[in-house]
């Protein structure tokens, strides 16, 4: 879905990424690991095309993302950063409403788009508060709905990507269970997520595919299970663990990385 | 079952809200007609509305005074007043600031400092009379149309507009237009100097229908477009970044936004000096009385603003008869204390700053 080729990135005579070349799969929920300031954040910042790159090519299905017009874009991938409050005051309602700019459909269509999702991602009793008021982790679920809203033309998310930078940072146990299941929901439907979070051992439960970064450079990626093994990880942020596998089976998906 | 009341007193509360704008509205055009009316019945010479439009024909002097002057001043509170409230309300998105103010950008300084040459041209230099009405206004439309090329000089690049460096790129040009016209202050002599003082205070003395209609074209074109592109606006105020992923042309709106607000303020300021605070506590009134989304705060904004400097204008005329007070006085005795106000209020959310 997306690739990168050979992209380095040089700001105030650091290297932030060098020569990183990569493919992002279709329909797999990747996460990008690494230490603080390896460069996670300025490889999702060139996904997003925030970099005017001097070598190399970050592409989305085949095209390079500088071929694309904002409106087609915004219908094919959906940035969630970590909020921050600040916004003037509007309902979740109509803050969502504003998530379809791009389509054109009347008021009736959007407005039960709107609720029968916010029914199925939980949020309906928060839609008719003001934005200003939300806590961080309802903040958070909401601009998921907003991103899924961004990229919803049918259930079919094929195609679609969402790209989500430390979302669970603000989250609770128990919400960062409810967003992940809603990635996990995503996927099912055919989309495609890329996510940075710090708390390995949780994102790894539900990604398909990791890649890890150290010092601007792409240290190792591919299939969770090839990945996440003592070595590599160990590698990545210099430190010495160890994988605890689940007693009942070896998923990757249930092991720990224990430092 | 619990799931299924909630989304239909969410869907209720929808049908509500919609509800509650038309009459708001209504209300708004209402009073604005009733301060029209009271308006063009006040003023240093009496002119009875009733009588004159009920009698087959009234004194010519009668007639003069109400339509030659008193209508097109009234219409020019309304259209300026509408205007100046409409830029406020778009800066404030734009700069993501509810102190955003037309003034912000330098653009009503920068006309008040060339008006100030023009006076200053004018008191030594004879011109031809068809010139001399009109080279202040002319003046000052340059002096508003140079400030925001330079603004944006500053302030725009390829990659983008920032929005830090638009604010203070206006701070500094406001502070120099201002160092500026102290200096020609200085130098021109006292009659010189009192017309170039009472010209900031603003005046909406001396409008005719020629000064009208030019200031008609940019606030109503202004207004069609900020509406247009208002769901964008309300993006891009809660984040710009986060407006351009979702496909706004967050540039190319900052760039149009801001021509066309000059554009308003430079015909407000040149025709009648500077009216302040309209711009910055309009749309804050609006906001807390009927609502923050632009659908509602955009022509609540225009209505308002047009009654508050109507009623503001009026007063001005009948404070003390048979001379008049320079409205920016009026307007800033007013809005200095809600500004203070609002900073008081506003300070909790500044914390997160």
């Amino acid at each position: 879905m997306f690739s990168v080729e050979g992209i380095t990135i040089v700001a105030a005579r650091q290297q932030l990424l060098s020569e990183v070349t990569l493919q992002f799969e279709s329909n797999s929920i990747t996460a990008i690991l690494g230490a603080n300031g390896a460069g996670k954040s300025t490889l999702f910042k060139s996904l997003l095309g925030e970099y005017p790159l001097k070598k190399g090519h970050v592409r989305f299905n085949g095209k390079a993302i500088s071929q694309y017009s904002l409106s087609q874009l915004s219908k094919m991938r959906a940035y969630i950063a970590q909020v921050k409050t600040g916004f003037f005051s509007m309902l979740v309602y109509e803050y969502l409403q504003l998530a379809r700019l791009q389509y054109p459909e009347s008021e009736k269509y959007s407005e039960n788009l709107i609720l029968t999702l916010a029914e199925q991602f939980q949020i309906a009793h928060l839609l008719m508060r003001d934005v200003t008021y939300l806590s961080g982790g309802e903040l958070q679920l909401i601009e998921f709905v907003r991103a899924y809203l961004q990229l919803y033309q049918s259930a079919n998310m094929q195609g679609k990507c969402l790209l989500l930078d430390e979302p669970a940072s603000a989250l609770d146990i128990k919400q960062t269970r409810l967003l992940y299941g809603h990635l996990k929901t995503f996927q099912r439907q055919g989309g495609t997520v890329i996510i940075i979070d710090h708390n390995i051992n949780a994102v790894a439960n539900i990604a398909t595919n990791l890649v890890l970064i150290k010092d601007g450079k792409l240290l190792a990626e591919g299939s969770s299970k090839a990945v996440f093994n003592k070595t590599i990880l160990d590698t990545c942020f210099e430190t010495d663990g160890q994988i605890i596998l689940n007693k009942a089976n070896d998923a990757v998906e249930n092991s720990i990385y224990q430092v | 079952m619990k799931t299924p009341t909630t989304i239909v007193k969410v869907q209720q509360e929808i049908a509500q809200r919609k509800c509650d704008f038309q009459p708001k509205v209504t209300a708004l055009i209402i009073a604005l007609f009733i301060v029209a009316v009271i308006a063009l019945n006040a003023g240093a010479v009496d002119v009875n509305l009733w009588r004159w439009l009920s009698a087959d024909s009234s004194s010519p002097l009668q007639h003069t005074i109400l339509w030659d002057i008193r209508f097109p001043r009234i219409v020019m509170t309304m259209i300026t007043g509408a205007g100046l409230a409409l830029c406020g309300t778009v800066l404030q998105s734009i700069c993501r600031n509810p102190l955003a103010d037309p003034g912000l950008i330098g653009v009503s300084s920068s006309a008040a400092l060339f008006a100030g040459a023009a006076f200053a041209v004018l008191s030594t230099v004879h011109l031809p009379l068809f010139l001399m009405s009109y080279f202040v206004p002319l003046s000052a439309f340059l002096g508003a149309t140079l400030s925001l090329i330079l603004l944006l000089k500053i302030a725009d690049s390829e990659q983008g507009m920032n929005t830090l460096v638009l604010i203070l790129a206006g701070v500094a040009i406001n502070a120099g237009a201002m160092t500026l016209l102290g200096l020609i202050q200085f130098v021109v002599d006292d009659a010189t100097l009192r017309q170039i003082t009472f010209w900031s205070m603003g005046s909406y003395a001396g409008i005719n229908y020629t000064s009208l209609s030019i200031t008609i074209v940019p606030v109503i074109l202004g207004t069609y477009y900020f509406w247009q592109i208002r769901h964008q606006l309300m993006l891009m105020s809660c984040s710009e970044k986060q407006a351009k992923y979702q496909g706004v042309d967050t540039r190319k709106i900052k760039l149009v936004s801001l021509w066309t607000v000059a554009a308003i303020v430079a015909v407000c300021v040149s025709f009648t000096g500077i009216v302040g605070f309209v711009g910055l506590v309009v749309p804050h009134l609006c906001r807390m009385v009927f609502g923050a989304h632009l659908n509602i705060l955009l022509p609540t904004s225009l209505l308002s603003g047009a009654l508050l400097v109507a009623l503001a204008d009026t007063l001005a005329r009948i404070i003390i008869i048979p001379a008049e007070i320079p409205i920016g006085l009026i307007t800033s005795m007013v809005g200095v204390p809600f500004f203070l106000y609002l900073i008081v209020r506003e300070k909790r959310k500044f914390d997160y700053v």
